[in-house]
């Protein structure tokens, strides 16, 4: 959270709407993407992301002083995505679309595939265990966002990640085991 | 020693806060024996980094329209409550309005217990015909309610605060009620309660709603500036023998309904008959995505149908129909290169024109070999079909031209040029581009590759008969009609040019050597057979057909070209790479030579990518697809479930 949040979110909550498009601006793009690869499909990724900004202006009157606005607002994302994918029960991954590097074509092939198998494995794990290794990950919040947006405790999200990033070990090693089966095979 | 889950665990909390050197040391030890948990360390890595280096999207202008729109719009829905608490949460506010609200609540309470029966009938309620004829007998109200004057004046507008909705109907049963009407100082009540109870009674003057009107007056002089809607609305829900021309004209009401940009009567008229209504409308709106529907429908801002319906009733500024705070918003994204509708997906291509050549085939290189500039496009009409194997060979006669007698002179008149310098930098793009396929597409192209593409059976008989009698160098033209007849039926094509050349007789161009034992022409440049059929060479050393054009392999049951750096086929005609049936199965589908096999290649890929992880519509053609921009899936299991 930045240094202007407090003053920004306080004057949201008193009905400042240039406060809150101010939030916005500097939310918007973080919480699209989170909603993107929470949900796989951009155009729900944006539904959604304009669901949760909603949300968030009409709950802000009945928020605290004290309000951490960032995981708030994650964890709204959180639950909005959630609550989208259960009612949809989608299971969709965007595979990485390489941009253009100076690496060599085999590193981008490596690097290709890596991406594409863990998104594949990250579509695959449950939805409370993805959200919390995008947000930790993918996001960058800290240990304590990260808990604060999954409404958890921090050592109830430490013990989430662990258990999030054994599941994606299980299946991850499992996926790359069976490409080097393949490989050997061809 | 630590166990797994112990030693896994350490290895999770060391990516989100330090360890202790107590745990850092038991880590570590364990890990240098434990090749499992080492593992475990590189996945996790690897999740971390990928994670860290999944791609980005930038802000949505569309999202951004919808939201700005949504929040400045929000002057109804729960705006009010809004204001609400925002008034309450001042000190010297909230010790007013808690006064004001006792009091009005105590004289409501000592009005209603002091009125003599009047208790029962509100918490029973009277019959119909009681209320219709108390009311219809009721003397009107002559004075303006001027005991609650009080907590009215310190309200916001009586339009947003509506009065808990439980009140109401205890409003509606009889006349007498008139003063409780008072209490609750709510003068827009008025009109919709007595007007639809009053209404069947058509002698009686309550039921007038210009008698009405007056009594808003007195109730508050703005009302009918601010709620002229309101007016409007209700008389046109009441009288619908006189529904516009009766209601009395007002300027706002005027206003609302001349800036809205798509008017219907009955929609302007809900939200203002029904505050009640125009609350939760409003609030509906963003949760199902009206507005983002509509921003993106939408031209430029202008207010959807849908939220005009839910805008609250009253006169509309046409200066404010683009808030500023959303032009701003807009502006901002503008100014950082994201102009509105520039994120928008790509919209769907039409998938395989119905104009686009049915698997073109290379076409026939002029007689005298010379290379000559390509002609006009073909259309489908006019490509070369592949045509029915009746005699069940596999090889390159399976490629047929189309019967039509205009389809060889075009055939003739549209050689192919040799490799240029841009088709080998079309060549090496697609070649980086199929190398960062993956190895999937690879794989399964490697199955199809390691097919025979040579041809077989009397096509190998002849050619082995024309080796034979290629060695020995042509004399000049020859009567193409002697041996040629017996060989094959394709042989038989070049009889009438042999005939036109040796009528001719000697010209400016070179006459074309011919094969004596097969009767085909020669390339002068590679000394090949030149397929009279397909303009492909035959190589009677080897078994193979060349493409002249690329010198590329031809597999004779597909007539695809074979990349050989890549062992992709491709389109003899766009160099493009193509999918075939049954790709990446054992045993493909097609039927060598089967006119079909183009509807099999066109199903299979589309079949392709609609499995595939990222759809991607065919811009020109079904199977001339670049493979590097989608994921084949290998097996069953690798299919994406989308819903």
């Amino acid at each position: 959270m930045t240094s202007d949040d407090p003053d920004l979110v306080g004057r949201a909550r008193e009905g400042d709407q240039t406060a809150f498009a101010r939030l916005f601006e500097q939310y918007h793009a973080p919480i699209l993407n989170y909603l993107h690869r929470m949900v796989g499909d951009r155009a729900m990724a944006e539904d959604l992301t304009q669901d949760t900004f909603i949300k968030a202006y009409n709950a802000l009157p009945s928020t605290r002083p004290d309000l951490a606005f960032k995981p708030w607002l994650y964890r709204i994302a959180t639950n909005t995505a959630i609550s989208q994918l259960r009612r949809r029960k989608i299971v969709q991954w965007i595979p990485f679309m390489p941009g253009h590097d100076h690496a060599s074509e085999q590193s981008i092939e490596r690097s290709v595939s890596r991406r594409q198998d863990i998104e594949q494995t990250l579509s695959r794990l449950p939805q409370h265990y993805a959200a919390a290794l995008l947000l930790r990950h993918y996001q960058g919040l800290s240990l304590a966002e990260t808990a604060d947006a999954l409404g958890i405790t921090e050592n109830a999200a430490k013990l989430r990640l662990f258990r999030a990033r054994k599941a994606f070990a299980e299946i991850y090693g499992s996926a790359e085991a069976l490409g080097a089966a393949r490989e050997w095979e061809a | 020693m630590i166990s797994h889950d112990r030693a896994q665990e350490l290895v999770s909390a060391r990516m989100d806060a330090p360890l202790t050197p107590a745990e850092h040391r038991e880590l570590q030890n364990h890990l240098a024996e434990c090749p499992s948990c080492r593992a475990f360390v590189a996945q996790a890595d690897d999740l971390a980094r990928g994670l860290q280096t999944m791609s980005h999207l930038g802000p949505s202008p569309v999202v951004s329209r919808a939201v700005m729109d949504a929040i400045s719009s929000d002057t109804s829905g729960w705006s009010w409550l809004r204001q609400a608490l925002q008034a309450l949460s001042s000190p010297g506010m909230a010790v007013a309005s808690s006064m004001a609200l006792v009091l009005a609540l105590a004289g409501a309470l000592i009005v209603a217990l002091n009125a003599p029966g009047r208790g029962p009938a509100m918490r029973q309620g009277p019959a119909p015909e009681g209320t219709i004829a108390a009311v219809a007998l009721a003397p009107l109200p002559t004075e303006p309610p001027t005991r609650i004057a009080e907590p009215t004046a310190t309200k916001p507008p009586v339009r947003e605060i509506a009065p808990p909705p439980t009140k109401t109907p205890a409003m509606r049963p009889t006349a007498t009620a008139v003063p409780i009407v008072a209490v609750t100082a709510v003068p827009t009540i008025e009109p919709v309660v007595d007007s639809p109870a009053i209404q069947p009674v058509e002698d009686v003057p309550v039921a007038n709603p210009e008698q009405d009107v007056p009594m808003l007056a007195m109730a508050d002089d703005g009302a009918g500036t601010s709620n002229g809607s309101v007016d409007l609305a209700q008389q046109a829900t009441v009288d619908e023998a006189q529904p516009a021309e009766a209601a009395p004209v007002d300027d706002g009401a005027d206003n609302a309904v001349a800036d809205a940009p798509v008017q219907d009567e009955g929609a302007a008229a809900a939200p203002a008959g029904d505050t009640t209504q125009t609350t939760e409308a409003s609030d509906a709106a963003p949760a199902d995505n009206g507005g983002r529907k509509t921003a993106r429908k939408g031209d430029s801002g202008d207010q959807a149908p849908a939220e005009v319906a839910t805008e609250p009733v009253g006169p509309v500024d046409p200066a404010s129909a683009i808030n500023p705070l959303t032009a701003e918003a807009i502006a901002a994204l503008e100014g950082n290169g994201l102009a509105p509708g520039v994120s928008l997906p790509p919209a769907p291509m039409d998938p395989m024109p119905p104009a686009q050549p049915f698997l073109p085939v290379t076409p026939t290189p002029e007689p005298d070999g010379t290379p000559t500039p390509e002609g006009e496009p073909e259309t489908q009409a006019d490509a070369p079909q592949l045509a029915i194997d009746t005699s069940g060979d596999l090889g390159v006669t399976a490629l047929a031209p189309d019967p039509d007698p205009g389809q060889a002179v075009i055939d003739q008149q549209a050689p192919e040029a040799m490799t240029t310098d841009s088709e080998t930098v079309k060549a090496k793009e697609r070649r980086d581009k199929s190398s960062k396929a993956g190895r999937s597409r690879e794989s399964q192209q490697a199955a199809f590759v390691q097919e025979p593409y040579e041809w077989t059976g009397n096509d190998s008989l002849a050619l082995q008969q024309t080796a034979d009698g290629a060695a020995e160098p042509a004399e000049g033209v020859v009567d193409a009609n002697d041996g040629a007849g017996e060989t094959t039926e394709a042989a038989a094509a070049p009889d009438e040019t042999g005939e036109t050349s040796a009528t001719d007789g000697p010209s400016e161009e070179p006459a074309p050597q011919i094969d004596p034992a097969t009767g085909m022409e020669i390339d002068p440049a590679t000394g090949l057979l030149i397929d009279p059929t397909t303009g492909f060479l035959l190589d009677p050393v080897h078994n193979r057909v060349i493409d002249p054009r690329t010198h590329y392999v031809v597999n004779p049951r597909t007539g695809l070209l074979i990349d050989p750096a890549t062992g992709d086929q491709l389109d003899p005609v766009t160099l493009q790479v193509v999918i075939p049936a049954g790709f990446g199965s054992d045993q493909p589908r097609y039927e060598p030579g089967s006119p079909e096999m183009r509807g099999e290649i066109e199903s299979v890929v589309n079949d392709t990518y609609n499995n595939a992880s990222i759809k991607i519509e065919p811009p020109t053609d079904g199977p001339v697809q670049p493979v590097g921009e989608i994921v084949v899936p290998t097996e069953s299991g690798d299919a994406v479930e989308i819903s």
